[in-house]
């Protein structure tokens, strides 16, 4: 890969997190004009605390100033504080971030078995394996993640009793150690197949067509031709071909499964950004929005830039080389 | 023991238009170091017998007749003895197109794969480059090049790849399938030396599947002409050229106009009409529509090959006859 | 060359195009009715919409407005009444069901055009143009691509007013990207193909170019690609109502949903509350995509081919 290549797609990458922070703080800055104001409405401070409080939020100087303050305060890692018991928002972030990686983690890895089940669909099209596949697939996708949770939460947990009904352990359990992390594994299993299960359609279909595509191709015959087993040519050949807009996909459906993590956090009540999201969204709680806003953009730039990155690795033809 | 033999070959795509028989009938015998010529214009079927020969045909196809390489039927080997078959005994050098070759690997790759395919006890990976290396510089490319991936090559250069990668297990048989093609005049001449040179050199047989006709009179022997499936005329290279029999190979053969003579120059003569649809061909002889010479019969008469002088047949009602 | 022409005999160019798009619109139609399984998805599709339609005069609105004031059982299982029994507050759960068709398709429907509309400007502008304008505006197009969908939707939506015309614009700004650039991608294929050049050459102007050579080239694409991004839209108002973000005054699945787990509906076992919205969601879902890729098989002509 070119370092020219690298290079070009990093700052693409930050170029569009600059475009997102400025759009970030103007969205939010004319909505809420005074923050300040509306959390401590009614209440009577002292001047001195006014003020102090004004300049931690930025509401002095023009409106270019505040944008100066707000980019150097979030450089110290200063997100802003959340309108609930008025804890900064990195505080918040920090405690649920990792839950969330766990469970994106986990769906992420599940639903990518779409793809091995796209490929072979696509290799043997039109068989009884494809047409299950792809109509299994056309139904998930037809269902919002979010019902899929509420269906299996009522059959599984609350009806069948199989799994736990939510959260991230059992309430006053003070395990440690292998016996937590199995607890935390139990209550994270309903809602890591259910966020699966939502986005492995995406992944069979896109792999699908992907492979599809390439059962068109000369080398193929070629490959054949040399006396290559057939599973082999899929491998060797096909598939590394067909990888190609599949790698593209899991950039973008990275975001769609961030989106898909808010709302199933909150119906298993899974302690993550999701989760928090949703209850800031009912709050309102804006500033709180504004700061997950920020951190859930800038992992998804990163997983873009990643995808990016890999596609270059494994498509030479674009890297310039 | 011929080295390819084709007996009545008959292909027939399963389409959702109903069968379209693209091979109606093909005998062919090659011996050793034998070079001829296939040609004809696209959908005659040229390009189904070279698939036809190493069972590549798609699944919808149905081919009866026999295919015998070596003295082996293809069609009736098993799946493990016909991936031992390909490429060692026959290879096809494929048209030299941008993704005839896979794109994201490198080209010494995928000659290496072929030579791995068929090495007896895994080949170490030494010998392995150093074979694949010389093969490159046999067909006139530094070795260095298989580093490259299939899109940093010129046409050219992807054609002497395919040739390489064809050579690379020592087959008795090259099938070339429109190998010159997507070359341009200067380069197509250079492949085409480059092939008689290994085919001298190493004694190998050529099945020259082309669409231009003039490039068979200098590489290959002998000629057979093929149209709506069938070989409609057959014979020693050059005289076929010279003074084909088949109202149809004369038409093809002036369609080129000879480089350096004025009157060929002034006076191209194509032939009219298109080339006949596999699935709705026309009754009797199916080049009658488009013949200038035909009679009457012509319209319900499907002629066989006959005999027009010593090792040459046509398929015309006006072969065998007085009449020129 | 100066050629008379028979103006008596020959039909008028209006309508031998009139007459020339009814014929390919009975062609498609005609290829469409051999997928069964499209046939299908288009009847319930139908049913849906003409359901949705009539609402009003089946029930009266006024009903989900009251509060329960005792009379009425409140989350009761199916029962001779209550066709799909009753929710927290005593109303109905089928009567909101038939409602809430009304907003998801009427959403769904209306966000499809703003999305398309948008990314067919941008895209026609793109693509035509070229130059630093595509450069530009290809720029945009992916700073929004990149932007993440839901929580993009989610910021906008708590930010502005809640109303049902939010959501549709909501969508309508997060969902245009993709569209322009098909839109982008087959108008500059179109622009390489020499008639465009042979039509300029004859003076046609650039409008003309547009109307006449670009834009129907294109739209059967858009039309596939607009019955495809339907479910999309729909699927992305259920979740914004279901946060909350739609407008509280109005029914739809996804305010039911919001209500059903606000209401603790999954874990107290009532799934007549529940399972119906998420149901009739996906079938209409479900049906818009098979018919949006029978729609696409058949007017796409790259697809045609396999």
């Amino acid at each position: 890969m070119r370092a020219g290549f690298v290079i070009r797609k990093c700052i693409g990458a930050v170029s569009t997190l600059a475009f997102v922070v400025v759009f970030n703080f103007f969205l939010f800055r004319i909505v809420n004009r005074d923050p300040v104001n509306s959390m401590f409405r009614g209440r009577n401070l002292k001047p001195e605390k006014l003020a102090e409080l004004r300049q931690k939020f930025n509401l002095d100087g023009s409106k270019w100033d505040q944008f100066v303050a707000y980019v150097r305060q979030l450089l110290h890692g200063d997100l802003g504080y959340s309108l609930k018991g008025f804890r900064p928002v990195a505080t918040v972030i920090g405690e649920t971030l990792w839950p969330t990686v766990l469970l994106v983690g986990s769906s992420t890895i599940l639903a990518m078995i779409g793809i091995t089940l796209g490929y072979r669909a696509g290799w043997r099209r039109g068989s009884t394996f494809d047409t299950t596949a792809t109509s299994m697939s056309m139904l998930t996708y037809s269902m919002p993640e979010f019902w899929i949770g509420m269906v299996f939460l009522g059959l599984f947990s609350a009806k069948l009793g199989w799994f736990p009904v939510g959260g991230l352990e059992d309430p006053g359990s003070n395990a440690t150690g292998l016996s937590q992390w199995i607890d935390q594994l139990h209550h994270m299993m309903l809602p890591a197949i259910v966020l699966g299960l939502a986005y492995v359609g995406e992944y069979m279909i896109v792999a699908r067509s992907a492979m599809i595509e390439t059962l068109n191709e000369d080398y193929l015959q070629l490959a054949r031709a040399k006396g290559m087993r057939d599973d082999e040519v899929r491998r060797r050949h096909a598939v590394p071909n067909a990888r190609l807009p599949v790698v593209s996909l899991s950039a973008i459906n990275f975001g769609f499964i961030f989106g898909g993590a808010i709302a199933v956090e909150s119906i298993f009540s899974w302690p993550g950004i999701g989760q928090a999201t949703y209850l800031a969204v009912r709050g309102p709680d804006l500033p709180m929005l504004q700061g997950l806003f920020l951190l859930i953009s800038a992992g998804v730039i990163l997983a873009n830039l990643v995808a990016d990155l890999l596609y270059g690795k494994l498509d030479p033809r674009v890297a310039g080389r | 023991m011929s080295v390819l033999e084709l007996r009545d070959l008959h292909v027939t795509y399963r389409t959702s238009g109903g069968d379209v028989p693209a091979v109606r009938g093909i005998n062919l015998t090659l011996e050793r170091g034998d070079t001829v010529g296939l040609a004809g214009e696209s959908g005659c079927g040229k390009s189904t017998v070279a698939a036809a020969v190493l069972r590549l045909l798609p699944k919808g196809a149905t081919v009866t007749g026999e295919v015998l390489l070596d003295g082996e039927d293809v069609y009736a080997m098993k799946p493990g003895r016909l991936r031992a078959v390909r490429w060692t005994s026959a290879a096809i050098v494929f048209q030299g197109a941008l993704h005839s070759l896979n794109p994201v690997r490198r080209v010494g790759q995928q000659i290496a794969e072929a030579i791995q395919i068929h090495a007896e006890r895994g080949a170490s990976a030494q010998r392995t480059d150093a074979r694949v290396g010389e093969l490159l510089e046999r067909v006139g490319i530094p070795a260095a090049r298989g580093q490259h991936y299939p899109h940093q090559l010129s046409g050219g250069q992807r054609q002497r790849v395919l040739i390489a990668l064809a050579l690379a297990c020592e087959p008795n048989l090259l099938i070339a399938d429109e190998p010159t093609t997507a070359l341009d005049v200067m380069v197509q001449a250079q492949v085409l030396a480059l092939l008689e040179e290994l085919q001298r050199d190493q004694g190998l047989s050529l099945l020259f599947i082309t669409h231009d006709l003039s490039v068979l009179t200098h590489t290959c022997k002998q000629l057979a002409v093929m149209y709506a499936g069938r070989i409609i005329e057959e014979g020693p290279s050059e005289v076929v050229f010279a003074s084909p029999e088949h109202p149809y190979t004369r038409a093809l053969a002036a369609s080129f106009p000879s480089i350096g003579d004025p009157a060929s120059r002034m006076n191209p003569r194509g032939l009219a009409g298109d080339p006949p649809d596999p699935s709705a061909l026309p009754t009797g002889c199916p080049f009658h529509v488009r013949c200038d010479v035909a009679t009457a019969e012509c319209a319900t008469l499907d002629v066989a090959l006959r005999d027009a002088s010593v090792g040459r047949r046509a398929a015309c009602v006006h072969v065998g006859s007085t009449r020129v | 060359m100066n050629v008379e022409v028979e103006t008596e005999s020959l039909a008028s160019p209006w309508s031998i195009r009139w007459s020339r798009r009814r014929a390919s619109t009975a062609e498609i139609a005609r290829r469409i009715r051999r997928d069964r399984l499209a046939v299908v998805a288009v009847v319930v599709l139908v049913g849906f919409i003409v359901l949705a339609i009539v609402t009003p005069w089946i029930s009266d609105r006024a009903d989900f407005n009251a509060i329960n004031t005792g009379d009425n059982p409140t989350n009761q299982s199916p029962n001779g009444d209550y066709l799909l029994g009753t929710d927290r507050y005593g109303r109905s759960v089928a009567l909101q069901l038939i409602w809430g068709a009304r907003v998801s398709l009427f959403v769904g429907l209306v966000a499809t055009v703003l999305t398309i509309v948008i990314g067919v400007l941008v895209g026609l502008a793109a693509g035509f143009f070229g130059g630093w304008i595509d450069g530009l505006l290809m720029r945009i197009t992916d700073w929004f691509l990149v932007i993440p969908f839901l929580p993009t939707a989610i910021v906008l939506a708590s930010v502005l007013e809640r109303s049902l015309w939010t959501v549709v614009l909501v969508i309508g700004i997060t969902s245009w990207p993709s569209a322009a650039r098909l839109v982008r991608s087959q108008v500059l294929s179109i622009r390489q193909r020499l008639y465009v050049d042979r039509a300029r050459s004859l003076g046609a102007g650039r409008l003309h170019v547009v109307g006449r050579h670009i834009l129907p080239n294109v739209t059967p694409l858009i039309l596939a690609s607009a019955t495809l991004a339907v479910p999309i839209s729909i699927l992305t108002e259920t979740t914004l109502s279901f946060l909350g973000l739609g407008d509280s005054t109005s029914i739809s699945w996804g305010g039911m949903l919001d209500q059903a787990q606000q209401s603790s509906a999954v874990t107290a076992g009532h799934w007549w509350y529940y399972l119906p919205p998420g149901i009739a969601i996906m079938i209409v879902v479900l049906t818009f995509t098979i018919f949006g890729r029978a729609l696409e098989e058949v007017l796409d002509p790259r697809l045609r081919a396999r």
